[in-house]
């Protein structure tokens, strides 16, 4: 999965800590939370929103012995979030609003995503929600259950977007391009076949994410598009709808535009990306 | 020891004090992590979560 060696995957368990290296200037390229993105562009830090890291694959889980069956009954809850500038957070705020609800109803903490699961598993919290795989991790250890899948209150739900250092992008455009095709060819093998996730999800919990293969696998299959990784491209409308909601909760204010935070030309060029020539093995 | 020759291994130990420390706190002189790999190529380092 690293290609060639052209790039080093850099693993952080926590997103402050994503923030501090890429604004202090010591990481060329992040993927992070989108609002927290165009926070830091709206603060001035010259970063870029290239490309996209995944669709959907948020949930929100409860207890499975609790009492939580719809969002109305999250009222008074304490419920776990990677960060504030996070679309988890928003589509918490959209959830309660369509149900009638404020942020005021609810107590919103951040949480790294890695220690959702225990948190919920001890009962420290009512409801945790992030990326997988640490949703489905509580599904399979036992002790957590679906409240909603992000996709069914906000459709092709965008969670980490990739961000890359300016002047990465002006002095080094064609590694930001081979950066963005590399993501958009991986996209489509995935998308290749169920055995393909499968042999990507045991590659993974090795090489990367020290977990074991079996989260990844069923975090990839159960069901099958639990999180997609295809029409990755940045497009206006779907952050238009992060901008709007992000306003009306609170966590941006001010002017902040597309142009500004987003550079699609390296998206622009991945219409015709076709999937690795990679043969998983028998 | 002269003065000259005093203040030159002054200087060396200064600088080898800064590039130890440099090394020990893995700070690099090449903030971005352009550094290229021993066969000339460049290394893009690129941060995660393992989150999907």
């Amino acid at each position: 999965m690293s290609g060639d060696g052209f790039y080093e995957p850099v693993r952080f368990s926590g997103f402050p800590e994503i923030k501090e290296s890429i604004v202090s200037g010591h990481l060329p390229a992040t993927f992070m939370l989108a609002p927290l993105a165009m926070s830091l562009r709206q603060q001035g830090v010259p970063i870029k929103i290239v490309y996209l890291g995944h669709r959907d694959g948020t949930a929100l889980m409860v207890h499975k012995d609790s009492k939580i069956y719809s969002i109305r009954d999250l009222k008074g809850k304490t419920i776990a979030v990677p960060n504030r500038y996070s679309n988890q957070y928003l589509v918490i705020f959209k959830g309660l609003r369509d149900s009638g609800l404020t942020l005021k109803d609810v107590n919103m903490v951040e949480m790294p995503p890695p220690d959702m699961p225990s948190a919920l598993y001890s009962k420290s919290v009512d409801a945790i929600t992030s990326g997988e795989p640490f949703m489905g991790q509580t599904e399979i250890e036992g002790y957590g259950r679906v409240l909603y899948q992000a996709k069914d209150i906000w459709p092709n739900f965008i969670s980490c977007v990739l961000v890359v250092h300016e002047r990465t992008i002006n002095e080094h455009p064609e590694w930001v391009q081979k950066l963005v095709d590399g993501i958009a060819s991986s996209g489509k093998w995935l998308e290749g076949g169920m055995e393909h996730r499968m042999q990507a999800a045991d590659n993974i919990s090795r090489d990367y994410y020290n977990q074991h293969p079996r989260l990844l696998r069923y975090v990839l299959s159960e069901p099958p598009d639990r999180v997609i990784y295809e029409n990755l491209a940045l497009a206006r409308k779907d952050f238009e709808l992060i901008e709007g909601l992000a306003k009306e909760s609170g966590i941006l204010s001010g002017a902040v535009t597309f142009e500004e935070y987003a550079d699609t030309r390296f998206s622009d060029k991945t219409g015709g990306a076709k999937a690795y020539d990679f043969e998983p093995a028998k | 020891m002269s003065k000259n020759l005093k203040i030159l291994l002054a200087v060396i130990a200064a600088f080898s004090a800064i590039s130890i420390l440099h090394i020990w706190l893995n700070i690099g002189f090449d903030k971005l992590g352009f550094g290229g790999q021993s066969n000339g190529q460049a290394i893009l380092q690129v941060g995660f979560l393992p989150v999907t």
